[in-house]
C-alpha cells in the first residue's frame, strides 16, 4: 500500500517536471518563432525603407540636375538678358578713372 | 474495457510512430544532410545582385559640376503581352511617333527596346498608365549641366557610357568605377531583403583646372566673332603662365554632349589642329637673337622698303614699306624682312634649338589625347632659305597649345611650363592624385624675357596689335597672320588664312596668357583687325572677372 502511494507521488512529480519542461520549450519555441517572424518583418520594412531612400535619392539627384540645368551659365545669361533686360558692357562702355584725376 | 484500452494504446503508438517518422525526416534533413539542404534553400531564395556605381563627376577648379550621372530607365515591350497596347496614348507618354512604335512592335522579337535612358518624370508618366507588356531596365544617364561649355575638354560618353573624347575618354576606367555585389533574399511574393550591407557607391571624381566662368567668357565671345568673321572655326585658350594650368580651352563651333553628336565634331581643334604660326613665332626668333647676340637690341635694320629677294624665286614682303627700323619697331610692325635678316644672324642650328626649347614640334605634355605635335624639321632637312622663312613663322607648324606655352614662357620670365588640364583626382573625397605644376626647362634668361615683354607691349601700344589694347592696363601681345598651305595645290593658298593674337596681362606681372585663333576668316583676314579685337573683348571680360584693375575705379558710361 505504501509502495503504491510512493510510486504515485513520484509519477505526479515526474509528470510535473515534464509539464514544466514542455512549458519552457513551448515558451522558448514561441519566442524563437516570434523573433524569426519579427526579424523577417523588420527585414521587409528595412528593404522597403531602403527602396524609398534610393528612390528619394534618385529624385533628389534629378532635381539637383534640374537646378544645375537652370543655373547653367548660358541659361543664366539668357535669363538675365531676356527677363531682366541686362546687357554685357562693351569695352567702350567702361571708362577708367585714373587715381588722382579730376 | 480491455478493447478500449488496446485501441487507445494502438492510437498512441500510431501517433508516436507518425511523430517518429516526422522526427526521423527532420533529423535527416536538419542534421544529417543540413549542408546540402541549406545550400538548396539558399540557391532558391538568395540572389547575388550586381549594380554598377554611377559614373564619377567632372568638376571645374571651383567645384562647379561639368558632368554628372544619374539613374535612368530604358523602356521595353514584351510583344506577346502588348497586343492590347494603346499605341496612341503610349506614344504621347514616350514622346515617340506612333508609327515608330508600331514598326518596333512588328519586329519578330519577344522583347523590343522602345526608348533608352528615360528620365524619372517620363518613367512615372508611363508607369502610371500601367501599359500591358511594358517593363523597364535600369541604366545610367550622363548629364552635362553646362551643355556645350568646355565640351571638347570634358568630352562625351557614348550610349554604353564609355568615354569617347576629352577627360571622359582619358579617365574612362576611373570614372566608370567598380560594379558592386550584394546578396538579397527573395520570398514567394518576390519581396526582397538585403542580407549583407548594400555597399555605398564609391564617390570618384576628377577636378579640372578649367574655370567655368572664364570658359564661358571665351565661348561667348567666340560665338559672336564666329558670326562676324564667318570663319571656319575659332579657338581660344586662357592659361596661367606660372603653373601652366589651362583656365579655358574653347573652340567654336562646338557641340552639346547632351544631344546626338556628329562624329566629325569630335576633334578638339585647340590641340588637334596644327598650322603655321606666322608672326607670333617671331618671339622665338627674337628670344634666340637676344640670348645669343644681345648687342642686336640696340641696332637698326634696313627693311628693304617692303620687298626682299631671299633667293632666285623667293621674294618676301612686308605688310607696309619700311625703311630702317629698330629691333623693337621691327617687332611692333611685324616686319618679315627684318626677321629674315635676324634669322641669318642666328643661324639655322640655334634657331632650331630655340624652337625646340620653346616646345615646337613636340608633345606639350598635356594630359588630353589627340594632340597634333606640329612639324619642325631638323636643320639638316632645311632648304637654303628655310632659316630666314622659319624666322617669321613659316615652313613649320604648331598647335595652339604650343603657341600659348611659348607666350607663357615669356610671361613667367623664361621657364617653359607643362600645360595642365587636370587638377586632381578624388576617390571617396580623398585626393588620390594631384597634378602639380611641372617646369619643363628654362628656355631663356629673365633679362631676355623682360626685353621681349617690352617689345610685346610696343606691339599693342603702337604696332600691329593696337586694337587689342585696353584702357588702364598694359597688355603684351603679338599678332600673327599666316597663309594656309593648300595640300592639293601644293602651294600657299591665296584665300585661306589663319589669324592669331597671343598675349598676356598685366604685362609686368601677368595673371593670364590668352591666345585667339581665327581659322579661315572670310573677307578681312589680318590679325590686327580680326584676332586682336576678339582678344580685346575676351581680355576686358577677364579683367572684370579677375578684378585685375583693382587700383582703378571703373565707371559705366
Amino acid at each position: 500500500m505504501r509502495v503504491h502511494r510512493v510510486h504515485g507521488v513520484n509519477k505526479i512529480k515526474r509528470s510535473g517536471v515534464y509539464f514544466k519542461w514542455s512549458i519552457i520549450i513551448i515558451i522558448f519555441g514561441s519566442f524563437y518563432a516570434w523573433q524569426r517572424i519579427e526579424s523577417r518583418k523588420l527585414g521587409y520594412r528595412i528593404s522597403e525603407i531602403n527602396g524609398r531612400i534610393l528612390s528619394l535619392a534618385k529624385e533628389n539627384k534629378y532635381l539637383t540636375m534640374k537646378i544645375m540645368d537652370i543655373t547653367a551659365m548660358n541659361n543664366l545669361e539668357e535669363a538675365a538678358k531676356k527677363r531682366l533686360g541686362l546687357v554685357t558692357p562693351k569695352p567702350s562702355d567702361i571708362v577708367v578713372i585714373e587715381p588722382g584725376s579730376k | 474495457m480491455r478493447i478500449i484500452k488496446y485501441k487507445i494504446i494502438f492510437i498512441c503508438l500510431f501517433i508516436f510512430f507518425m511523430f517518429f517518422i516526422i522526427g526521423s525526416r527532420l533529423f535527416w534533413v536538419q542534421i544529417v544532410n543540413y549542408t546540402f539542404f541549406a545550400q538548396e534553400v539558399s540557391k532558391q531564395s538568395k540572389r547575388v545582385k550586381k549594380s554598377q556605381t554611377l559614373r564619377g563627376n567632372i568638376y571645374d577648379r571651383n567645384m562647379m559640376t561639368l558632368a554628372t550621372s544619374m539613374s535612368a530607365e530604358s523602356c521595353y515591350i514584351e510583344t506577346k503581352r502588348a497586343r492590347d497596347l494603346d499605341i496612341e496614348l503610349f506614344s504621347k507618354c514616350t514622346g515617340m511617333l506612333p508609327a515608330d512604335i508600331r514598326s518596333k512592335l512588328k519586329q519578330n522579337k519577344n522583347s523590343v527596346l522602345i526608348k533608352r535612358k528615360l528620365l524619372p518624370d517620363e518613367v512615372l508618366k508611363i508607369k502610371a498608365k500601367n501599359f500591358p507588356g511594358v517593363y523597364f531596365e535600369k541604366e545610367q544617364l550622363r548629364f552635362y549641366p553646362e551643355n556645350s561649355l568646355a565640351s571638347y575638354v570634358v568630352g562625351v560618353v557614348g550610349m554604353d557610357n564609355k568615354g569617347l573624347l576629352g577627360v571622359e575618354y582619358l579617365f574612362n576606367d576611373f570614372l566608370t568605377g567598380l560594379s558592386k555585389k550584394y546578396v538579397v533574399m527573395k520570398d514567394g511574393k518576390g519581396r526582397e531583403i538585403v542580407l549583407d550591407n548594400d555597399p555605398e557607391d564609391e564617390n570618384r571624381y576628377v577636378v579640372l583646372t578649367i574655370d567655368t566662368r572664364l570658359q564661358h567668357i571665351a565661348e561667348t565671345v567666340l560665338k559672336k566673332a564666329y558670326e562676324t568673321t564667318s570663319a571656319k572655326s575659332l579657338t581660344c585658350i586662357i592659361q596661367n603662365p606660372y603653373t601652366g594650368e589651362i583656365l579655358a580651352m574653347a573652340s567654336y563651333p562646338s557641340f552639346d554632349p547632351n544631344k546626338k553628336i556628329d562624329q566629325k565634331m569630335l576633334k578638339n581643334t585647340a590641340i588637334g589642329d596644327a598650322f603655321e604660326p606666322g608672326s607670333v613665332f617671331k618671339i622665338v626668333t627674337a628670344a634666340a637673337v637676344l640670348e645669343k647676340h644681345p648687342e642686336v637690341l640696340s641696332e637698326n635694320f634696313f627693311c628693304e622698303n617692303g620687298s626682299y629677294k631671299l633667293a632666285k624665286d623667293v621674294i618676301i614682303h612686308d605688310h607696309e614699306k619700311y625703311g630702317a627700323l629698330s629691333f623693337e619697331e621691327m617687332f611692333a610692325y611685324s616686319s618679315n624682312i627684318g626677321f629674315a635678316k635676324l634669322g641669318r644672324i642666328i643661324g639655322k642650328q640655334d634657331l632650331w634649338q630655340y624652337a625646340r626649347s620653346f616646345g615646337f614640334g613636340m608633345n606639350t605634355g598635356i594630359e588630353l589625347t589627340g594632340e597634333n605635335y606640329g612639324r619642325l624639321e631638323p636643320p639638316s632637312k632645311w632648304s637654303g632659305v628655310s632659316c630666314e622663312i622659319i624666322s617669321f613663322g613659316q615652313e613649320l607648324s604648331a598647335n595652339a597649345l604650343q603657341i600659348i606655352n611659348s607666350f607663357s614662357t615669356i610671361a613667367n620670365g623664361g621657364i617653359l611650363m607643362e600645360p595642365k588640364i587636370i587638377k586632381s583626382v578624388f576617390c571617396n573625397n580623398k585626393e588620390i592624385q594631384t597634378f602639380e605644376p611641372v617646369k619643363i626647362r628654362r628656355v631663356i634668361s629673365p633679362v631676355t624675357a623682360d626685353n621681349i615683354r617690352k617689345m610685346l607691349e610696343a606691339v599693342v601700344e603702337y604696332g600691329t596689335g593696337v586694337q587689342a589694347g585696353i584702357d588702364g592696363i598694359k597688355i603684351a601681345g603679338k599678332t600673327g597672320t599666316a597663309q594656309k598651305y593648300d595640300k592639293h595645290l601644293k602651294k600657299y593658298s591665296d584665300s585661306k588664312y589663319v589669324s592669331l593674337f597671343a598675349g598676356f596681362f598685366p604685362s609686368k606681372k601677368p595673371e593670364v596668357t590668352v591666345l585667339v585663333i581665327v581659322d579661315e576668316p572670310k573677307g578681312d583676314y589680318w590679325a590686327s583687325s580680326i584676332a586682336a579685337p576678339i582678344f580685346k573683348n575676351i581680355s576686358s571680360n577677364i579683367l572684370e572677372y579677375l578684378n585685375i584693375r583693382q587700383e582703378n575705379k571703373l565707371v559705366l558710361k
